[in-house]
């Protein structure tokens, strides 16, 4: 028999808004994300850790949902692919890079990478490719060879920080 | 039919005991996570509670006390690689820590967990064993302290029982003039599981002091190589001793067939990748 | 980079008309469909690789929240799949591989359907393991299937011209070896996913990632036996395909059954472990070949002969040597050649249609071959390819009619880029190989056709109704830029309606790099008579005669008038119906390109309308104490006719290249007896971002006659060459030759240990 976990009540913020439900407590946060707050744009591709479809930020880092409890985000705020983008449909500077530069095929491992992408440009602001390569190392593609999401990660990376700059 | 997995989360090492014994040693700790979700998901393991230490922030942390480097079980691998404690006194471990898996699973998986899963290929084990470090575990008979290369018994086995609990890694600083790397030999360039890794410790330039080696991935656990040390130490630290513990530690490893890589394979590169190793430090390699 | 000035859109970078969806999380896989009361479906494999079983589902049934349980005995009289119909979607009594399906439960949730397959009970009476070729073509083998006592597949694959074993036999030099081509595994990120809903006894709708939307809606009538036009197939985004999802699968007709059962809705998602295990694979064959040459280096015979593991049952793998078939006849100016191919019922997995179609792994043999030729005849490689390159005009002995041939233009370009004359470092190599390909449809069945209907609204709104399938490669965007391009409506404006076979009309699916082609062909042409309608109303309107209507950026002016003057698209469409017996801009255009079937006893005629050609060359750096191969550079040129989007060909190569890399270096599916031991992404190998050399890529353009604009198809092409480049290189480092792929750095090792 598959064992499930004691069910637990624990309220999950994702993009801005709180979602409570009573979970099994191995729950993965994928599942939480997907079939308690229908949110699609996560997706999965192993289950396993392996591939990053399912990347979103738990408190800011950049996690496999599948491979984290969703217990474990009880009172923490969620990111999603849903999430990164401005008012009025507006994109965020990641996401327009990745259409712009043709980062895009099939678009399964799309908001995993977009998501991975934004957090390691936090973490390195002005990366050459060698380090775009690396900050994207738990994520899968399997139509584009990678070369035109490097491109976008470094397109996007120019763009945020000229607009940086002029702000300054 | 139906089997529950009762859950908790306690806010103490002391409460978390309570927890362990209470099932008997059925229940599972959880730390990151990384590990056994998959373990459940697919069935190997079964628990009859998880234990979920995220909360028990004693864990947590790097700190120097003294002439020792005390890291809590819980601290996660991406906090190892950005710390500047680690940086500054063994470089080898921040480096080891981002060879491993993705950013991702990094930000979640803990060097506790690592060691607790006792994978033959877990990546923090061989830097750690060189390095002399001990882990301190919780929970009955009693609370101990033993060194790091008493702890593995075998594939997923150590000395813990159920209803014991890592709490720390406590590493001696480095004398001067000691150095410690670690390689790995894997096929891809990243997130791969090592077929073959290599941690070695030195101390002295010219002339070697003391000298450790251990092997991942190559035994049913994680191991040092007092042979290959031995033809290092007392001895000038040139091409002939190094190829000589190459040999040794190739004599010394007891690898298996498996769909990463062949016995012989792997036999091979232990040989090759410990003189690399040990080269690469005399070559004034850190890190 | 030149960007080409002929055309306003065509040959230029242009973001995909879908890449925003996928970028917000919008876009809907299969995994994001919810329907009212859908229900989970799970199916029962095989825990052998081959036995006899018995079953008890009473036990599952009773579980509460499992509404269906389904064996082969619910729905008897439900036929076979595959390509010989030998694969019953439910095996009875007996199963031939651990893929195989023996029950299946439709419950409330997964974890319920889960808890339901693990209470069937099955026993298994245990038959001796065929997982061998040898073994399996051995007299007195274990047999598998009654159809087939020999174990050997009916249909055979035997092509002749000339006399190849007599110019064998009196060529001055010669070479035979033996090649190995491993299991490897699509791996589309998204694992299998089909929905299906039932409306009253036999009118049915499928939620599914096919590339054959209508093929399936025949297939799917066939198997259950109900009229194909009681069926829709609605696709959903697809997350990968590569021709995985070009046959009809077991999965797909038990999610009808389940679905007909409990008269609910019905998904079965796959997790990546089944998508393993469950799912077709690219076809493994043992391939021998010779060459032989004249002095100086004429081709004067090739014999190849290929044994293919089969599996357990036939789905479109056990047709691949079809397409080997053009490399082996007319890769090179050969004048004779043999071919034969056999396939063998094995206990192992099945394989399907993975990019290339069987011509990576027969351009892997016959490029390795070539350069072992060379070797022995001491000529350097890349000039023994130069005595025999292919040329236009040229009619092969397989009778493909070669209009445009850029392989000359490919070879010299790639070789150049690659510094092939450089002095080579210790332990350095280089390698190149060279591809032929379908590159106009390949008319594999009686149709190679698609239809396309433009419709022009009031507002200048430009909708493209099409068969066709996406499946990432970029083919809704060339219709878009083609009608843009033809209509002179901005690309913002025009939108695509596909994934549906309500609506959409005929397409053989997306395969054998077609679709930009023949869709790109049908938009094109569907798009000038739209133009002709408007062109006649505008000179209506104007009230002068149509030929001296100007048509140039939507804007339809009289001859020397001034476009400020015109009329723009949408006001010509409002004319032309805001009237007494109005008419609608719209038109149909059916594209079936002018190629042939071929004869399957001869395997002759000319399949493809003309043939894309490339050359891949790397250089490599081997470590000689590890055996690990680094690319340090990977140039791939190739004749694509003409550039239609330069951003989407060049995602299409740099895609097919990664996957080439993963084909020669590490990617492999490990069975032993028939079970895969490695059913997950960290032990079978993709390539990363960080494992990609750096690539240049080079466009010859042919400017193909039949292509629209003069294109070809190039889908398949990256990864056709991409073996065989690496293991030439890899020869060139050490000296010695690696004939089984992957080339791992055990392999490599081994294989310059043999050289000392
Ligand atoms: C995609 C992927 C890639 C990976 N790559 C690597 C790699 O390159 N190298 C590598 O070494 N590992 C790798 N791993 C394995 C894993 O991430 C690490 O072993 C990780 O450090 C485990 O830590 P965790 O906190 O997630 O452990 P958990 O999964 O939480 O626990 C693992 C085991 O240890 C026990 N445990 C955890 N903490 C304690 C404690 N304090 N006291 C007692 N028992 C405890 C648990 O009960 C469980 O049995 C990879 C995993 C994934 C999913
Ligand atoms: S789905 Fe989470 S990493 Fe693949
Ligand atoms: S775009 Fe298809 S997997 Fe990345």
């Amino acid at each position: 028999m598959t064992a499930k976990g004691e069910m637990i009540s624990i309220t999950v913020t994702i993009n801005g808004l709180p979602y409570t439900a009573a979970v099994s407590a191995t729950m993965n946060l994928t599942d939480f994300i997907r079939e308690v707050a229908n949110l699609t744009g996560t997706n999965v591709g192993c289950g396993e850790g392996e591939c990053g479809a399912c990347t979103v930020f738990l408190d800011g880092s950049s996690v496999n949902s599948c491979i984290v409890l969703a217990v474990d985000a009880d009172g923490k705020e969620v990111t999603t692919i849903e999430g990164i983008g401005g008012p009025n449909g507006d994109l965020h500077p990641v996401q327009q890079a990745f259409i712009d530069c043709g980062a895009i095929q099939c678009g399964f491992c799309t908001p995993g990478m977009i998501m991975q992408a934004i957090w390691f440009l936090k973490q390195n602001p002005d990366p050459t490719p060698e380090e775009v390569r690396a900050g994207l190392e738990g994520n899968l593609c399997r139509c584009t060879g990678y070369e035109k999401i490097v491109d976008a990660v470094l397109t996007a990376a120019q763009q945020m920080n000229a607009v940086e700059t002029s702000v300054r | 039919m139906e089997t529950t997995i009762a859950y908790m989360k306690p806010k103490t090492v002391k409460e978390a005991l309570k927890f362990l014994q209470k099932h008997g040693g059925n229940a599972k700790i959880i730390a990151g996570g990384t590990d056994l979700l998959n373990q459940i998901k697919k069935g190997a393991k079964t628990p009859a509670a998880l234990v979920n230490l995220k909360d028990v922030e004693e864990l947590r942390g790097i700190a120097v006390t003294g002439k020792t480097v005390t890291i809590g079980a819980l601290t996660t691998l991406f906090e190892i690689q950005n710390s500047e404690i680690l940086a500054e006194h063994f470089p080898v471990l921040p480096y080891t820590a981002s060879l491993m898996a993705s950013p991702q699973v990094r930000n979640v998986a803990t060097v506790g967990g690592n060691l607790a899963n006792a994978a033959p290929s877990a990546d923090m084990a061989p830097p750690l064993l060189v390095l002399a470090a001990k882990v301190e575990i919780h929970g009955p008979p009693k609370k101990r302290l033993i060194p790091l290369a008493d702890f593995f018994t075998g594939p997923g086995e150590t000395v813990m029982t159920g209803e014991n609990i890592l709490t720390r890694i406590k590493i001696p600083l480095m004398p001067k003039g000691a150095r410690c790397i670690y390689r790995v030999h894997t096929l891809r360039e990243a997130m791969d599981i090592s077929m073959v890794s290599v941690a070695a410790y030195i101390k002295g330039r010219r002339k070697v002091g003391k000298a450790r080696v251990a092997l991942g991935a190559v035994a049913p656990v994680p191991m040092l190589v007092p042979e290959a040390a031995e033809v290092l130490e007392g001895q000038p630290f040139i091409p002939e001793r190094i190829i000589a513990a190459g040999v040794e530690a190739r004599e010394a490893c007891k690898p298996i067939d498996d769909v990463r890589a062949s016995a012989n394979y792997r036999r091979h590169i232990v040989e090759i990748l410990t003189r690399r190793t040990l080269q690469e430090i005399a070559d004034g390699a850190t890190s | 980079m030149t960007e080409n000035n002929e055309y306003n859109v065509i040959g230029k970078r242009v973001p995909k008309v879908d890449a925003r969806e996928k970028a917000t999380g919008a876009a809907i896989f299969g995994h994001d469909l919810r329907l009212p009361g859908m229900l989970e479906g799970k199916i029962l494999r095989s825990k052998r690789a081959h036995a006899n079983f018995t079953i008890d589902i009473s036990k599952a049934e009773k579980i509460p929240g499992v509404v269906a349980v389904i064996t082969a005995e619910t729905y008897p009289h439900v036929k076979n799949l595959g390509f010989l119909q030998d694969n019953p979607a439910l095996k009875k009594g007996k199963v031939c591989s651990y893929r195989d399906e023996i029950a299946a439960v439709a419950a409330v949730n997964p974890e319920t359907a889960e808890d339901a397959i693990n209470a069937i009970e099955v026993e298994y009476e245990d038959l001796p393991n065929v997982c061998d070729i040898e073994f399996a073509c051995m007299e007195n083998a274990p047999v598998l299937h009654e159809h087939a006592p020999d174990n050997i597949l009916k249909h055979r694959y035997d092509f002749v011209h000339g006399d190849p074993e007599k110019a064998l036999e009196e060529a001055d030099f010669k070479v035979t070896s033996t090649y190995r081509l491993q299991y490897v595994a699509h791996c589309c990120m998204e694992p299998c996913f089909a929905a299906a809903q039932w409306d009253g006894p036999d009118r049915l709708t499928v939620y599914s990632t096919t590339q054959i939307p209508h093929l399936m809606q025949r297939d799917l009538g066939r198997v259950l036996g109900i009229p194909a036009a009681h069926i829709r197939i609605k696709q959903m985004v697809i997350g990968g395909a590569f021709g995985s999802k070009l046959d009809t699968y077991p999965y797909e007709i038990i999610t009808c059954l389940l679905a007909k059962k409990t008269g609910r809705p019905v998904r079965i998602a796959f997790d990546r472990e089944e998508e393993f295990i469950a799912s077709v694979t690219r076809q493994p064959a043992v391939i021998t070949v010779s060459h032989g040459c004249t002095k100086d280096g004429k081709l004067t015979a090739r014999i190849f002969d290929a044994v293919l593991d089969n599996g357990s049952n036939s789905s479109w793998g056990a047709t691949t040597p079809h397409i080997m078939a053009n490399p082996v006849s007319s890769l090179y100016k050969v004048e004779n050649v043999r071919m034969k191919a056999k396939m063998v019922y094995t206990n192992n997995a099945y394989a399907g249609a993975f990019r290339g179609y069987g011509n990576p792994q027969a351009t892997f043999a016959i490029e390795s071959n070539l350069d072992e030729l060379a070797k022995v005849a001491g000529i350097d490689p890349l000039e023994l390819r130069r005595r025999n390159f292919n040329e236009p005009g040229e009619t092969t002995p397989q009778d493909l009619k070669i209009t445009t041939c850029g392989m000359k233009e490919c070879t010299e370009a790639a070789v150049e880029a690659i510094d092939y004359d450089k002095p080579l470092e210790e332990w350095e190599g280089v390698g190149f190989a060279n591809m032929i390909h379908v590159g106009g449809g390949a008319r594999i069945y009686l149709s190679d056709g698609s239809g396309v209907t433009v419709k022009v609204d009031d507002f200048g709104r430009v909708v493209i109704i099409t068969g066709a399938t996406e499946i990432g490669q970029g083919t809704d965007t060339a219709m878009a830029m083609i009608a843009s391009e033809e209509l002179g409506v901005p690309l913002e404006n025009i939108s695509i309606l596909n994934s549906d076979t309500d609506y959409g009309m005929w397409d053989a699916g997306v395969h054998a790099s077609r679709t930009t082609f023949i869709v790109g062909n049908a938009t094109l042409r569907a798009c000038r008579m739209v133009k002709e309608q408007l062109i006649e109303a505008a000179a209506k309107k104007m009230k002068i005669e149509p030929g001296k209507v100007v048509f140039e950026k939507g804007v339809f002016y009289p001859e020397g008038g001034s476009p400020e003057d015109g009329m723009k698209v949408d006001k010509v469409a409002r004319s032309m119906h805001f009237r007494r017996q109005g008419k609608h801009p719209m038109a149909t255009y059916y594209y079936d390109p002018p190629n042939e079937l071929q004869d399957m006893k001869t395997l002759k005629g000319n399949v493809s309308s003309t043939y894309a050609y490339g050359t891949h060359a790397c250089r490599v750096k081997v470590d000689p104490e590890t055996g690990k191969v680094k690319i340090l550079k990977f140039v791939a040129a190739h004749d694509v006719g003409k550039v239609i989007n330069r951003q989407g060909i060049e995602g299409q190569l740099h895609g097919g290249i990664a996957q080439g890399i993963g084909y020669a270096l590490m990617e492999d599916m490990v069975f032993e007896d028939g079970k895969l031991l490695n059913p997950n992404l960290l032990d079978y190998k993709l390539v990363m971002a960080r494992d990609m050399p750096p690539m240049e890529l080079i466009f010859i353009e042919t400017d193909d006659p039949e292509g629209p604009y003069g294109a070809k198809g190039i889908g398949e092409a990256g990864l056709i060459p991409t073996a065989a480049a690496i293991a030439n290189a890899v020869e060139s480092a050490i000296g010695a030759r690696i004939r089984d792929l992957p080339i791992t750095p055990e392999k490599v090792l081994a294989a310059i240990r043999g050289v000392k």
